[in-house]
């Protein structure tokens, strides 16, 4: 080997080196310092329902229940989950003629069977931590006070538990033909 | 000629990529439902009220939908009707005084998409308020018109409560008890789950907090646990609360050592059973099995006797 050359390999191994002990010393003289991120997340709670009128057409006389369903949507981060309930919005739990020209005494809510007037709910649901109330895994009639529809364990999924909820209707020949009505109110609460 | 295929190629590549984007942005606006409800914090405890002074706070009103609303805002006792704790919004008793007390900023209003509006809530309690815990549910309502219907309709209005879990100071009482705990010895599916009820027997709500731990049979190396993070709910003054704390997860075979410990106030309980999960067509094959031996060894027996 050369003089030259092993003045370039000498100087190649001081400048490596250096180069290492250079991020050394300059962490060395510098003083360290740690901020703490933190977020405080509130819950919240939202609730859809997919359509605000459920309605069910072409009933008849006599016939199986006449039903039609609508998806409420839960949405929360809430550890220890909700509840979903349903009450009627006033002290009248029948459907009522809307026009007038109805039966007047309207179809009362009740258990819907073939051959009867009686007009009420179910509940049913595929996410994963919603448990339907025993109550309303079949028909049964409305009521002034709250009945429990569903109940979250835990936080609701990504984009929320579903929860489908089927009104259905059966009437004989005593109900006039028109356009029958009610309200219910589906109230959502973290627990 | 070969080039300019592959330059068609190309485009047609490209345009196909960017109908992608431009047919997928339809649906991403669709996944905004029309009307959703939002109401933030959903809780709001206040502890320690002292008679005759006045606290406020204030919860948010959210709409999260694309259309706009209206809704309105009422105050109602806040209860439970049984152990599953079944809101019970009409029935008043010495624990529901606080729905007199309470007074909003407003009790209704309009809220356009994307927009959320604060409402202040205050509390008076008042001089002679019996000490112990008070509760009101604050009803958040959205207000939607009629559609047109014919046939039967039914119209589902859109409601959140709103908890609101005071506690005036005083003689207050502190105490719970935990009545029942069970845990099933025999499941045919996931998930492995154990159930308690507690009952508060304090003037005030406390806490419940429940611990699940799941153990090999043969073995203390946990397979599963939330001791970390235990499951707490509220209990209400002089009411039961029915609770089921599961593993989700769970194999659908095997036989483990499964312990529930529930804590109320200054009680603790502890249950632990062997739970033995298989699902049923298991069971079958399993006594179909033993049954084909049993008559093999039988019809071996006959044979034998014959000769």
């Amino acid at each position: 080997m050369s003089k030259m050359s092993k003045a370039i390999a000498v100087l190649g191994v001081v400048a490596g080196l250096g180069v290492a002990a250079l991020p050394l010393s300059s962490y060395a003289v510098s003083d360290t310092a740690s901020t703490t991120a933190q977020a405080i997340i509130g819950d919240s709670i939202a609730v859809t329902v997919a359509d605000a009128t459920v309605t069910m057409n072409n009933v008849m006389a006599n016939q199986d229940v006449n039903e039609a369903s609508t998806n409420v949507t839960i949405q929360t981060n809430s550890a220890t989950g909700y509840q979903v309930q349903i009450k009627d919005a006033d002290s009248d739990t029948a459907l009522k003629t809307t026009d007038g020209t109805g039966t007047s005494t309207g179809i009362p809510a009740g258990t819907p069977t073939k051959g009867t007037n009686a007009w009420g709910f179910k509940a049913s649901s595929s996410a994963a931590n919603v448990t339907i109330g025993s109550s309303a895994q079949g028909y049964r009639a409305i009521d002034t006070t709250n009945l429990m529809v569903a109940e979250g364990t835990a936080a609701s999924a990504n984009d929320g538990d579903v929860i489908n909820l089927t009104f259905g209707v059966t009437v004989d020949t005593t109900i006039a033909a028109g356009t029958y009505q009610d309200e219910v109110v589906l109230t959502a609460s973290t627990k | 000629m070969k080039k300019h295929y592959f330059g068609k190629l190309f485009s047609a590549f490209i345009a196909a990529f960017a109908l992608t984007f431009i047919t997928n942005s339809p649906v991403a606006a669709a996944d905004t439902p029309d009307y959703r409800l939002q109401v933030s914090p959903s809780y709001a405890e206040i502890e320690e009220m002292q008679p005759g002074k006045t606290y406020d706070g204030v919860f948010k009103v959210q709409n999260t939908g694309a259309k706009e609303f209206e809704y309105a805002i009422s105050i109602t006792p806040y209860s439970v009707s049984d152990d599953k704790y079944t809101l019970d919004s009409e029935t008043e008793t010495t624990y529901t005084q606080m729905k007199d007390w309470v007074t909003l900023s407003q009790n209704s209003g309009t809220l356009a998409p994307d927009s959320t509006e604060e409402i202040k809530y205050s509390i008076r309690v008042p001089s002679d308020a019996p000490a112990g815990g008070q509760y009101a549910l604050i009803n958040i309502r959205m207000v939607q018109s009629d559609d047109a219907n014919s046939g039967a309709a039914i119209t589902a209005t859109k409601q959140i409560g709103f908890r609101l879990l005071g506690d005036v100071e005083g003689n207050t009482r502190r105490t719970g008890k935990v009545t029942e705990q069970n845990i099933p010895s025999i499941l045919f599916n996931p998930p492995i789950s154990a159930t308690s009820v507690v009952e508060n027997t304090g003037n005030t709500h406390i806490t419940a907090s429940y611990v699940l731990q799941v153990f090999p049979l043969f073995g203390n190396e946990e397979v599963y646990t939330n001791e970390e993070s235990p499951y707490e709910v509220t209990v209400l003054p002089e009411t039961s609360r029915y609770n089921s704390i599961s593993w989700d997860d769970a194999p659908h075979l095997g036989i483990f050592r499964v312990k529930q410990t529930v804590t109320i106030a200054d009680e603790t309980k502890t249950i632990e059973k062997t739970v033995f999960l298989c699902p049923i067509w298991f069971i079958f094959i399993i006594l179909l099995i033993i049954f084909c031996i049993v008559f093999w060894i039988c019809s071996r027996i006959k044979s034998r006797r014959e000769r």
